[in-house]
């Protein structure tokens, strides 16, 4: 049998991440994404083709990478980050910006481009132009902060190699769910994965009923 | 003979626009009357909506500059445009109104007064807590419109603004810009259909691939055509009559083209059926010829066509008194 406490403090410790990731991650993400879709400079489709590269990043691999970061002979070693929670909300973060930013960009190129041009005809200043569209695309938004709740919420790649899975401290639902496998309790490991589906259906339920109200509001 | 009876609320010189290699807009000089309202007419991708936005600092031109009139009002913060396509933004008729104040820093009690005067103008103030999904396309054309309104714009740019509105919708925007034409402003229609606005118009430039057709000014004038004892007629109002030939009766809009008209002191028998008197309230020399605007009635302006050698001989001078003359078959009516 899983002790309850160990549970409900992987549950803990895999939300606050995940929240904290999405948080951090939503300014610039979804920044990026609306100016990629405004904007138009030097370098740009470029720098959208490395975007869509990033969706398809293994989450061992962002791991790897922060960890070299946060790592004893690394650049910010000194810093005694790794194992840690904040280390792996900052590859959670890395993870999931380039979802909230390539989401975005795709939902501001949906939009009507007269809503521009009528912003701009009634003096919108850049920051007001870009507020207007986010609220035009909140729809592809909202998708776009759903799908990175799930992937930060469901990966393992990045919690263990930066959280190094420590009981009670930086241990994730995936990672219990991992560990469960590794020891071959294969019966408990399945329950935990209902738990994380259950935990991830009701958060996309209430970002549903926040889309519909708005839907309701403001269309 | 560049005397004018109104100063330019902007001038345009030397205003070229290209997409690519493609030029689409060649304007060497263009003076936009303060105070009246000029309608610019010419097919779809004549260029009427290039001109509408570079007036609206919405597009850099490729060369050229407009000069406003007046040194104190700069341009575009005193410009307001309605655009060809209206598009409304998330959320009611009121806070769309209100966009562009917030945009201006208008503080919130002069903006309530501002969405509140315009709405009940446009006639859509029941809609004020209505969303986009909830209106007509009359009702987002007005909506689209009170929001430009509201800024309170010294030149107004309107494109195609008649084009979504329904037959009230049109009545109640044309009573609207000539109540603004009162109080002062400029405005600027651009249209490519005789029943958009020709009827309010003061002044008419057509544009054709880019370029301004000197040669070519339309009257138009809102009545309603009416068949008395044989004839054709089109009643601007009661005692002011234009013989027509077009079978068509009820209210509408004629429309003559300026170089279908003559000028002379004195009326002479001739075949032509229509003969007017009116003083000369414009003359404006461009490419060779010389527009001659004359006001035949309160609010009714015609514009004739003729050579420069022509208004010299004619001496043609403000507030001179002349008699137009044109044939009913160069009438055309639309009901």
């Amino acid at each position: 049998m899983i002790p309850s406490d160990p549970i409900a403090g992987a549950i803990r410790v895999s939300l606050e991440v995940s929240i904290v990731s999405l948080a951090l991650a939503a300014l610039p993400g979804i920044g990026s994404g609306l100016a990629l879709g405004i904007e138009r400079f030097r370098g740009r489709g470029a720098l959208v083709s490395i975007l869509y590269t990033a969706l398809a990043f293994p989450t061992v691999v962002v791991g790897l990478f922060v960890y070299f970061l946060l790592s004893r002979s690394g650049p910010f070693g000194s810093l005694g980050l790794l194992y840690t929670k904040t280390a792996m909300v900052i590859g959670q973060t890395i993870l999931i910006a380039p979802i909230l930013s390539t989401f975005t960009l795709s939902a501001v190129k949906r939009l009507d481009p007269a809503l521009t041009l009528t912003a701009r005809s009634l003096g919108a200043s850049r920051l007001r132009l870009y507020l207007t569209l986010a609220r035009e695309a909140r729809f592809g938004i909202l998708a776009a902060l759903i799908a990175s709740f799930g992937r930060a919420i469901s990966e393992v790649g990045v919690s263990m190699i930066l959280g190094g899975n420590i009981a009670g401290h930086t241990r994730t639902m995936t990672t219990v769910i991992a560990l469960e496998h590794d020891k071959g309790q294969f019966r408990e490991a399945m329950i935990l994965g209902a738990l994380l589906l259950a935990i991830s259906l009701c958060i996309n339920i209430g970002f549903h009923v926040l889309q519909r109200d708005s839907e309701h509001r403001d269309d | 003979m560049t005397d004018m009876p109104t100063f330019p609320a902007i001038r345009i010189e030397h205003l070229t626009v290209h997409f690519g290699d493609r030029l689409v807009l060649d304007i060497p000089d263009l003076a936009i009357d303060r105070g009246r309202i000029t309608v610019l007419f010419g097919p779809n991708g004549s260029g009427k909506t290039t001109l509408l936005h570079v007036l609206a600092g919405l597009l850099v031109p490729s060369s050229g500059r407009i000069v406003p009139g007046d040194a104190l009002v700069p341009l575009p913060d005193h410009t307001g445009i309605v655009l060809q396509r209206p598009v409304l933004f998330a959320g009611s008729v009121q806070s769309n109104v209100e966009y562009g104040l917030r945009c201006r820093g208008v503080p919130a009690a002069e903006r309530a007064l501002r969405v509140t005067r315009v709405l009940e103008w446009l006639g859509i103030d029941h809609k004020r807590q209505a969303t986009r999904r909830k209106l007509s396309g009359g009702e987002i054309q007005r909506t689209a419109i009170a929001r430009t309104l509201a800024l309170e714009p010294h030149l107004l740019l309107l494109d195609e603004a008649f084009s979504h509105l329904d037959p009230e919708g049109s009545r109640v925007l044309s009573g609207v810009l000539l109540e603004l034409r009162e109080a002062g402003s400029t405005i600027m229609l651009a249209t490519h259909d005789i029943s958009g606005g020709l009827a309010i118009a003061d002044r008419t430039v057509a544009l054709e691939s880019g370029r301004i057709q000197p040669h070519a000014a339309l009257n138009a004038v809102r009545g309603i055509s009416v068949r008395e004892n044989g004839r054709w007629l089109f009643r601007i109002r009661e005692g002011l009559d234009i013989e027509h030939t077009v079978a068509v009766e009820g209210r509408g809009i004629a429309s003559i083209d300026a170089s279908d008209i003559t000028l002379s002191r004195e009326i002479h028998e001739s075949s032509a059926r229509n003969r007017l008197r009116g003083a000369i309230v414009s003359l404006r020399e461009i490419s060779g010829v010389v527009r001659v605007g004359i006001g035949i009635d309160a609010g009714v302006v015609f514009e004739a066509i003729v050579t420069v050698h022509s208004a010299r001989e004619m001496a043609l001078g403000i507030g001179d008194t002349i008699v137009l003359t044109f044939k009913a078959s160069s009438v055309r009516v639309s009901v």
